[in-house]
């Protein structure tokens, strides 16, 4: 049975081939915006986790504090839970590090009378993956202390960049439903034609007393195909995508500081199953108004 | 069977599914629809839910035959009255006329026998089936009882003489090897053999019409219902026609033929319904003319 309706959905589609091209090329697209907004928030989560991960709190000292006091904050600081690591940066190690990174610059520095900058502590904070609040109160803490001046950390433009994140999702969640709407009426469309095309010949089977069963199930095949192609259709068109641009990187300086990486094979796989249950989502509310009169 | 199990009665009807009619002892009577190769006694003590009987299937209290029965049938399109108030009782293996002139409800009647279309009142029981109380889902079940002729042969245009065939049979899930064999079978009668892969705008009014009888018998139905077969045909295809749905009926199927033809009528004996406005206006056999 099963290989009479997979032969009735084959004829179907080589019958009304361009009507079909047109449906899989249409869930192809959709399929590839929206998956292209999964690949980039994927890529971009990965990213900030990794940077987070990197966030260290420098907390600049005032400039009479005396040895003691320093070795006592420091006691005080590694009391403190959340911290990982803290690491003692004195004036003249500061400068030095400056110097260093600023050689190509020397003439700027060579003016300098003495050292400008004050003793800090460099403070790793236990991961803190997703949890900006977190930081933020352990940077005050910090900073509560009376012997720090101030304290600097990269909180600012990594939440600025989260928020944009966030953002990228939601729309990637509004632009996901709409394109999973359109889809199911994309496929709706094309089989409400081949039913409409063939409305004499499923009139005359169930003439001959074929149940709704044996109609329905070549177009639900015929909807799962449009689907199944469709996904794959998309996903292959990211992945060339994906591939054109991250050669492209490659040649670049950028390409060191960033690991971008492709959509896992179960995702892959998610989004195909996704676009069959749209294609079959779409025949069944055609068939049930088809069927109905 | 009969000599076995003396009040009941065995009834083969197609796809194997007996029926079996059971008469308790205050001789009221009921069908019940048996799987093949089921005793009564297996029936009885299977815990399996089997196909018990159905609401809408009817008691048969006559002990005959008896394949259609109408009651007081009625069937209206709007203000139009296409069948008045009409009774019928067709016996299996009747050959049966239906005439009258345009309009006299002959297609409106085959119609209502296939489920085609409700009545608007009335009832029909076919083969123990109350057409007004069946479920859409089980019209089907019907229409395989059934095979249908038409006068525009409703053959499917893009699938071939054996794929129109076929159909009959894969829509009742026939296993492939049955049906290559069936189709072949009964393509041969109709002498369709030589054209298994022709499309049916290929072929000539008559080969249609034979492809179209092929289909209307590969399910062994018990009815065989025919509108207006030969209308369209020449008169020799017309012949062959004619003399192929006898020969199916010499088989055991109960033929209704609507037509205007009374000349096939005549020929071929059988008994004559004619209807005038929707009305039984005539009941007899061709044989009492």
């Amino acid at each position: 049975m099963i290989r009479i309706y997979i032969k009735r959905a084959i004829e179907d589609i080589r019958n009304n081939r361009m009507i079909t091209l047109v449906t899989i090329v249409t869930i192809a697209l959709s399929v590839l915006i929206v998956s292209s907004f999964a690949l980039f928030y994927a890529n971009i989560g990965k990213m900030l986790s990794t940077w987070q991960e990197g966030i260290r709190i420098i907390a600049y000292l005032k400039a009479d504090a005396t040895e003691a006091q320093i070795a006592e904050f420091q006691q005080l600081l590694s009391q403190i839970p959340d911290i990982d690591r803290i690491q003692f940066i004195p004036k003249d190690e500061a400068l030095a590090q400056l110097k260093e990174q600023m050689k190509h610059q020397e003439s700027l520095l060579t003016h300098l009378r003495g050292n400008p900058l004050p003793d800090s502590f460099e403070v790793s904070a236990r991961s803190q993956e997703g949890n900006w609040d977190k930081m933020e109160v352990l940077a005050s803490r910090i900073k509560s202390f009376d012997l720090v001046e101030d304290v600097e950390y990269g909180q600012k433009w990594l939440q600025r960049i989260a928020q944009m994140v966030e953002l990228f999702r939601l729309a990637g969640y509004g632009l996901g439903a709409v394109f999973l709407i359109a889809g199911v009426f994309i496929v709706a469309n094309t089989i409400r034609l081949v039913l409409y095309s063939r409305k004499e010949e499923i009139e005359i089977m169930r003439l001959v007393g074929a149940a709704n069963n044996f109609i329905q199930a070549p177009f639900y095949l015929q909807g799962l195909i449009l689907g199944g192609l469709g996904g794959a259709g998309g996903v292959v068109i990211l992945m060339a995508a994906y591939l054109t641009v991250t050669a492209k990187l490659r040649q670049t300086m950028i390409f060191g500081f960033i690991h971008l990486s492709f959509l896992s094979p179960p995702v892959c796989l998610s989004i195909v199953l996704a676009s069959m249950l749209v294609g079959w989502f779409g025949c069944y509310l055609s068939l049930r108004q088809f069927l109905k009169n | 069977m009969e000599a076995r199990i003396r009040e009941n009665r065995w009834q083969h009807s197609p796809h194997s599914v007996r029926t079996f009619i059971s008469k308790n002892k205050a001789g009221q009577s009921k069908t019940l629809l048996l799987k093949p190769a089921m005793s009564a006694w297996k029936y009885k003590k299977s815990k399996l839910k089997m196909r018990r009987p159905e609401k809408y299937t009817m008691s048969n209290p006559f002990g005959r035959d008896l394949v259609i029965r109408m009651f007081h049938v009625n069937k209206h399109y709007g203000a139009k009255q296409a069948l008045v108030d009409l009774s019928l009782e067709i016996n299996q293996n009747e050959f049966v006329f239906v005439t009258g002139p345009s309009g006299a409800g002959k297609s409106t009647l085959l119609k209502l026998l296939y489920r085609g279309e409700p009545v608007s009142g009335g009832q029909i029981i076919i083969d123990g089936m109350n057409l007004g109380a069946i479920p859409d889902k089980r019209i089907p079940m019907l229409r395989r009882k059934i095979g249908i002729i038409f006068q525009d042969y409703k053959l499917i245009v893009r699938k071939t003489v054996f794929d129109n065939v076929a159909l009959v049979l894969e829509a009742a899930g026939q296993k492939q090897g049955l049906i290559q064999k069936k189709v072949r079978s009964v393509l041969r009668i109709v002498g369709m053999e030589d054209r298994l892969d022709a499309m049916p705008p290929s072929l000539s009014g008559g080969e249609q019409q034979r492809v179209a009888v092929a289909r209307a018998v590969v399910g062994d139905p018990t009815i065989i219902l025919a509108d207006e077969p030969t209308a369209s045909l020449d008169p020799e295809s017309a012949r062959i026609v004619f003399e192929l749905i006898q020969q199916f009926h010499e088989k055991g199927a109960t033929v209704l033929i609507a037509t205007h033809d009374l000349e096939m009528a005549r020929r071929s004996g059988g008994r004559l319904i004619r209807l005038r406005s929707g009305r039984l206006e005539n009941d007899t056999h061709m044989s009492d003319l």
